[in-house]
């Protein structure tokens, strides 16, 4: 039963019961019809069906949302890594060189359970888990070289609002259904991007994006905040894809990525909660096909920009939103660490990379865990990471 | 789980909450075709996220969650600006009654109009609260706002109601 409001206008004229009375009477006629209904069931069918086919694919509905968001799970996940990596590294006496064996043992029972054609088991034991993140608390230590890098500049104060909301459109394109092109026997990225990723510096970046943050709140009636170093550069493979052979035969992870990718902006409420995740690149660089109905272009200074918004509501979403909260909570500001983040499955699952030079960490950051014989969160070596999803791509 | 036991969950989960979403819809976007829309995309999102589901909040709430969120992304996007919005298309029926019951209906159909013409984000919470019989706590985890916020919105919702026929309903 809902809560009784506490308090209440003087004048009691309407009461709850008249109000629930009122909705109720007048809602009782609205029903799904039997051909809605079959129509619906019909769609969802269709939908499993499909599911079942891609089940090692990518998930199309989070290919319509979830980009930005995916990317900002990334980060959390590598945040949330770190973080607890330091915390248990201090009260742990797990010794680093035992962790690495037992992580290569692991890897080396995973490899045997994908050639005995089984899933590689989901979960490390609570031992594994603490080794790895040793490894990487120990070697990376205060030296992570971060690629997200954020000048300290202070954007908060956008002056001729007016101004700016005169010059920018806001429409929606027709949906499209995802692109065909994803094949289980590749790496695919999203195909909302933009090149020059590398290049471009998120300084100059900053404003633009908070002017897209403001009018996305003035469209939205919301007071959501960016945070100055939460902006993330997600990097994507080729248009083409990467296989399982290129992957294999790989001996860096730069050979696989290309020069494209896309932001990843985390909103934040009041109350610094993270709300809302918005991913954003250049509209003249996208492919229009990949645009959905979900998208919004802004027009800003003549320039036209794909936005995409995931919402929290849902489960993902929910764990995404909880995810990034903790990590932002703990890293406080993402341009201080050292992240590559790549989109390996269309915006859905993500690696965060950890260059060292000789040493490279690969965290996966999937909202599909298993994908590809990865699993979650886990630390893997390049070598390793190529072996398994090579091997699993090839399946 | 297997697809055809997805898809028998799915089919149990449209027949006890089908009629929810469709008027959650119909109350948030005053349009009954964009609820429909609402209806079908709901339970095709409910399909792509089943596995993901955790069960810490209530079937209902998880349900009624997404379907907000779609008809959020709906009144983003252009396609409300295509749509003719109506506020009176939720009429009761006019069979012949005696005088007090033609006044009482009278009064509902005006109350459910001013709930029709209140501003988005007040309409939507009354729905949720006096006809989803939803607690704060739900509240504010389907619209994602505190608690507070969710009262204080409530608060205001039947202030405005009052404001727009309170006075004129009973002198």
């Amino acid at each position: 039963m809902a809560e009784s409001l506490k308090r209440k206008p003087n004048n009691d004229a309407i009461n709850d019961d008249m109000i629930k009375d009122a909705l109720k009477t007048g809602l009782s006629s609205i029903k799904a019809s039997d051909y809605l209904v079959n129509k619906t069931l019909l769609k969802c069918q269709e939908e499993i069906e499909k599911g079942k086919q891609k089940s090692r694919v990518f998930i199309p509905w989070i290919l319509k949302l979830g980009t930005p968001l995916a990317a900002g799970a990334l980060v959390l996940t590598l945040v949330i890594n770190s973080g607890n990596l330091r915390m248990k590294s201090d009260s742990t006496n797990m010794a680093p060189q035992a962790s690495a064996n037992g992580l290569m043992s692991k890897f080396d029972a995973e490899e045997a359970q994908i050639k005995a054609g089984q899933a590689p088991a989901p979960t490390p034991s609570p031992e594994e888990s603490v080794a790895s993140q040793e490894i990487v608390d120990k070697e990376f230590g205060e030296d992570i070289k971060f690629g997200v890098g954020l000048t300290a500049d202070n954007h908060d104060d956008i002056s001729g609002r007016s101004e700016q909301e005169e010059k920018v459109a806001v429409e929606t394109l027709e949906p499209t259904e995802p692109s065909a092109r994803s094949k289980a026997s590749a790496l695919y990225s999203s195909a909302k991007r933009e090149s020059g990723i590398s290049k471009t510096s998120i300084t100059e970046l900053e404003q633009l994006f908070t002017e897209i943050v403001n009018i996305y709140n003035q469209a939205n009636e919301t007071g959501l905040i960016l945070n100055e170093g939460t902006i993330l550069r997600v990097t994507c493979l080729p248009k083409e894809g990467v296989s399982a052979r290129t992957l294999i035969e790989s001996e860096d992870y730069d050979e696989v990525l290309s020069d494209e990718g896309y932001w990843a902006l985390p909103l934040v409420d009041q109350n610094g909660n993270i709300e809302k995740i918005l991913t954003v690149c250049d509209y003249d660089q996208v492919d229009p096909d990949a645009v959905s109905g979900m998208d919004i272009t802004y027009t800003i200074e003549r320039n036209k920009y794909v936005v995409s918004e995931l919402s929290v509501g849902d489960s993902i979403g929910s764990d995404l939103k909880d995810l990034l909260s903790e990590i932002l909570y703990d890293l406080g500001d993402i341009r201080k660490s050292g992240l590559v983040i790549v989109d390996i499955n269309n915006g859905t699952d993500f690696i965060a990379i950890v260059d060292m030079g000789e040493r490279k960490m690969i965290v996966p950051l999937l909202m599909n865990d298993g994908i590809f014989g990865l699993e979650n969160k886990k630390i893997y070596n390049w070598s390793m990471f190529t072996r398994i999803v090579g091997k699993n791509l090839e399946q | 789980m297997t697809p055809s036991e997805i898809t028998n969950e799915i089919t149990r989960l449209i027949e006890e909450y089908g009629n929810d979403v469709l008027r959650t819809a119909t109350v948030i976007l005053k349009s009954k075709e964009l609820a429909e829309d609402v209806y079908q995309e709901t339970f095709l999102r409910v399909v792509r996220s089943y596995s993901s589901y955790r069960r810490e909040s209530s079937e209902k709430t998880w349900i009624i969650s997404i379907a907000v969120n779609i008809c959020r992304d709906y009144m983003r996007s252009a396609w409300k600006r295509r749509v003719v919005v109506t506020d009176d298309f939720l009429t009761y029926s006019s069979e012949s009654d005696t005088e007090d019951i033609i006044e009482k209906r009278s009064e509902k159909q005006a109350l459910l109009n001013a709930i029709m013409k209140l501003p988005d984000k007040y309409r939507e919470i009354i729905h949720l609260h006096y006809y989803q019989e939803m607690g704060i706590d739900d509240i504010s985890k389907v619209l994602k706002i505190p608690g507070g916020t969710v009262k204080s919105r409530l608060f205001k919702a039947r202030a405005l109601l009052h404001d727009m026929i309170g006075g004129e309903a009973h002198g």
